[in-house]
Order: structure tokens, then C-alpha cells, then sequence
């Protein structure tokens, strides 16, 4: 066991949409077709969040409350590159696909998931591709941010 | 707003579909396309000039339309 951080461990790739069948099991070919974007990635928010309902009633003063709905929400911030921007041209609003993130990284070569590996299988529609202020002395980087139009696997497991 | 007009692409036999403008980052990954788009889904963008349909509704009813008597 160890506490780690996402540099050198951590790989992201997004695969087209269509392209995963069953988000709980994205078959090991599946995951190698996406593109991988680790070498662009600066940060990543994917987070979802559940609601809770009120339910008091006169008969307690504790305030009682059940279960709502919950909702998810996807925004990464990405590299610019003047000769391989593959995240930019990957990104472009509108797109649909699938992030896949395996946080600890997998047990294939430069951490690529294979089978039986542990990711996460967010399916998303990219809302907007936006450059961040540009300014002197500072790379060039963009946020894409995403709709997650379907209920995201936070523990899927790679199949064969 | 249009629905945004998708290609289909393929790999090693997989397939997805991306949109026209990042059809060569997906080329650079390996995949190739399969058709030029036209038969994917769109939406057709509406015109000031479209013809107003005519149709039968509670708040407008069309007094020439015969086909319910």
C-alpha cells in the first residue's frame, strides 16, 4: 500500500463514442484504441454528487431527510501542442465519448489498463473547449468541460 | 441547434463515431474512416423563410381542414 501521486501513475484515455459496449467491462482492446491523453493532462474533476430530501415531520424535532437524485460532473484541463495537439482536436465540442481513468495506473506498459485492471468509465458529451486566459510567460493550456449524460462506473474492471 | 454530424471511424475491427474536425487525431491513434458522414445523424437548421406548417391544435385550428367531419 502506498499513497501516491497522479505523475508517472496515473493514466487517462478517451475512447470513441459507440466504442465501449458495457462501461462496467471495457474489453483490454477497447481501452488501448482510446486516445491517450495522460501526456496532456494537467488536472481532472470528475465528480459526481447526491442529493439529499428533507422529510421532517411535527412529530420529532430531528429533521429527517431520504435520498435524492445525484448528478456527475467532468471538467479536465489539457496541454496545447503547436505540432501533436491531440487533446485539442480530440475535444472539440459536441464530442461524444467515453474518459477512461485507471488513477493508479494499470499493469500494462506506460500504465495502460489491461485486463482484470480496475478504471473509471465516464461517458460524456464535451459542452465546451475554452483556451485559458493567455498570458506572458505561461503555456498554453484549455479546460474542456462535459455533460455526463450517462451514469458514470467509478469501479469497472477491465475484461479480456 | 444542429446535432452535430458524426463519422464513423474503426480500429483493429472496433468501432465508434467522432465529429469531421477531430477525425486526424483520431487517424494519428490508428483509426480510420469508414464513411464520409452523410449517413449519420443531423438535424436540418431552421430557416426564416421555411414554410409555416398548418395543423390542428386546440389554440390554432385549421377551418379549411375537412378531414374530421
Amino acid at each position: 500500500m502506498a499513497r501516491i501521486i497522479p505523475n508517472e501513475n496515473t493514466w487517462i484515455g478517451f475512447a470513441a463514442d459507440g466504442a465501449i459496449t458495457n462501461i462496467s467491462a471495457p474489453t483490454a482492446a477497447q481501452v488501448a484504441a482510446a486516445v491517450n491523453l495522460t501526456g496532456f493532462t494537467i488536472s481532472l474533476n470528475a465528480s459526481s454528487r447526491g442529493n439529499t430530501v428533507p422529510t421532517p415531520a411535527f412529530d420529532s424535532l430531528f429533521e429527517t431527510s431520504t435520498a435524492g437524485t445525484s448528478a456527475a460532473t467532468f471538467d479536465a484541463d489539457f496541454y496545447r501542442d503547436d505540432e501533436d495537439d491531440t487533446a485539442w482536436e480530440t475535444l472539440p465540442r459536441g464530442t461524444r465519448g467515453f474518459f477512461i481513468i485507471s488513477r493508479f495506473g494499470g499493469t500494462g506498459t506506460d500504465n495502460l489498463p489491461i485486463a482484470t485492471d480496475k478504471v473509471e468509465v465516464w461517458p460524456v458529451m464535451v459542452t465546451s473547449r475554452t483556451m485559458a486566459n493567455m498570458s506572458s510567460n505561461t503555456v498554453l493550456t484549455f479546460t474542456a468541460s462535459c455533460s455526463v449524460n450517462v451514469e458514470p462506473d467509478e469501479d469497472a474492471t477491465v475484461a479480456a | 441547434m444542429a446535432k452535430p454530424k458524426y463519422i464513423e471511424i474503426e480500429k483493429d475491427g472496433q468501432k465508434g463515431k467522432c465529429l469531421p474536425s477531430s477525425l486526424p487525431a483520431w487517424e494519428r491513434n490508428g483509426w480510420t474512416a469508414v464513411d464520409d458522414g452523410t449517413s449519420t445523424e443531423k438535424d436540418e437548421e431552421p430557416t426564416e423563410d421555411a414554410p409555416v406548417e398548418v395543423v390542428n391544435s386546440p389554440l390554432f385550428f385549421d377551418v379549411n381542414d375537412k378531414t374530421e367531419e
